[in-house]
């Protein structure tokens, strides 16, 4: 047994990293993920609290009248099974976390989480070093007897089918490429700096910063340099 | 952007107390802060791998020691093959021109978030090393949430068993292929342009018996010496 799902693993691995279409990916994630015990999952960036989930979800396999709810009540933001994800690298199941009887709002996710069917689900938060933060959020219906093994492959399994579908949504070779110059304009940029600031600290004339700047806005396909900061956080150029 | 120096059996006898720096910061980064060994009088850490056969690699930046990590050829004995070998399922990577590589840190003040740091640079320095030196695979033993990282790099990973919990962690043992397009892709996604690694005096080839004869004549590089090591 202990074999078998080692090859299970391993043949998903091969085979996902070839797919680049979400869809195929999400499919044969989904296959593998039924086997193990758990038919719902959603792969998606962990919004701040200022935002919506939707914007951020990658992969989307979980029943379609929960994930209407979840979006609908905005619940993310106190779902304390979804917060944990950003507080902890090692991945977790439902019961690992202790709910208060005085967190109410924690408490009606879990309640609407039931009502729509699911009983426990399982989660791997992914840290990929840049400023965006995702989680594979894996659900059941049934009461889950998955093994540690079991988990160990799902866990890796998902970190997999992730990295296919950050390539399958931001091909590497479509990041841009930008200059020593224009990434230094742009860091500054993110710590508040103004052009004639900018032009200071890095010891070059006004209108060269202002030239860098220009061809950091069209490279990065924005038109101000408040978009450009916030592209370059999404994209991993800056540090947010 | 760092200037990473290759320490090796050879070439140690100029690395003195550099790699005392380098030993005390292993101590703070793996027994102080992530307890991973019990607390010694000497304040450094080593283990049974920093032998003849280990290749030091020394992150400076501006003169000062802020990253270091170690590589040990795979066909001698390393921690993979001595201490987790159960972690390699699918098998022990065991040749002459795969490295396995540990103890990666980065000092607690030039840490940052975000690939732009000190971790991404000492990244690229690893990768432009391996191709350098021939090297086809690196990697090892190494907690499961750096995976992503990797893909960010389009790296390509080959995990050789299932995850373990390990001291409360989960640790996997994965090789990444060494290739130009892995180290264009650390480089742009870290920003690093230049080459970074220095060798200095008499140093060993990581691939210590090697059929084709060099493309170029191996010179010893004048670098300014970091004001550390004097």
């Amino acid at each position: 047994m202990t074999l078998q799902i080692e090859h299970v693993a391993f043949d998903f691995i091969d085979d996902v990293k070839r797919l680049r279409d979400p869809s195929a990916i999400l499919d044969r994630l989904r296959i593998t993920s039924a086997s193990l015990g758990y038919p719902y999952f959603i792969l998606t960036g962990l919004p701040l609290p200022n935002q919506r989930l939707e914007p951020f979800v990658m992969l989307n396999a979980w029943p379609e009248a929960w994930y209407e709810r979840y979006t609908a009540e905005e619940h993310f933001h106190h779902d304390r099974v979804g917060q944990a994800a950003m507080r902890t690298t090692e991945p977790y199941r439902w019961s690992d976390l202790a709910i208060g009887a005085e967190d109410r709002s924690a408490l009606r996710v879990m309640d609407e989480a039931q009502s729509c069917g699911l009983v426990d689900g399982f989660i791997v938060p992914m840290f990929s070093s840049d400023s965006w933060q995702q989680a594979c959020a894996f659900a059941t219906d049934r009461p889950a007897q998955s093994s540690d093994r079991e988990l160990a492959a799902l866990h890796v399994m998902s970190v997999f089918a992730a990295g296919a579908a950050r390539a399958a949504f931001q091909p590497l070779r479509d990041l841009p490429e930008l200059t020593t110059r224009e990434r230094e304009c742009l860091h500054w940029a993110a710590a508040g700096k103004s052009a004639w600031e900018t032009s200071q600290i890095l010891g070059i004339g006004l209108e060269t910063v202002r030239t860098y700047r220009r061809t950091l806005r069209t490279k990065l396909d924005v038109a101000t340099m408040a978009q450009a900061v916030a592209e370059g956080c999404r994209l991993g150029i800056i540090a947010s | 952007m760092l200037d990473v120096h290759v320490v090796c059996a050879t070439n140690r006898h100029l690395y003195e107390s550099a790699l005392d720096d380098y030993f005390r910061w292993r101590y703070r980064c793996y027994t102080l802060e992530k307890g991973w060994f019990p607390p010694n009088e000497l304040g450094l850490e080593t283990d049974q791998f920093d032998t003849d056969d280990a290749f030091h690699l020394l992150g400076y930046h501006e003169g000062s020691l802020v990253a270091g990590t170690r590589l040990v050829p795979c066909h001698r004995p390393n921690l993979l093959s001595e201490v987790f070998p159960t972690l390699a399922s699918r098998g022990l990577p065991g040749a002459r021109h795969q490295a396995d590589w540990t103890r990666m840190f980065v000092v607690p003040a030039s840490r940052r978030r975000g690939h732009q740091g000190v971790a991404g640079a000492m990244v690229a320095a690893v990768m432009e090393y391996c191709l350098d030196e021939g090297i086809s695979a690196i990697g090892g033993v190494q907690e499961t949430y750096w995976l992503p990282r990797w893909a960010d790099f389009g790296w390509d990973v080959e995990v050789l068993g299932l995850p373990q919990t390990i001291a409360g962690t989960s640790c996997v043992a994965a090789m990444f292929r060494c290739a130009p397009e892995a180290l264009e892709g650390v480089r742009a996604a870290t920003g690093i342009e230049g080459t970074q690694i220095r060798r200095r005096g008499p140093v060993l080839r990581f691939v210590d018996t090697d059929p084709a004869p060099a493309s170029q004549p191996r010179r010893i590089d004048q670098h300014p010496v970091p004001e550390a090591f004097l």
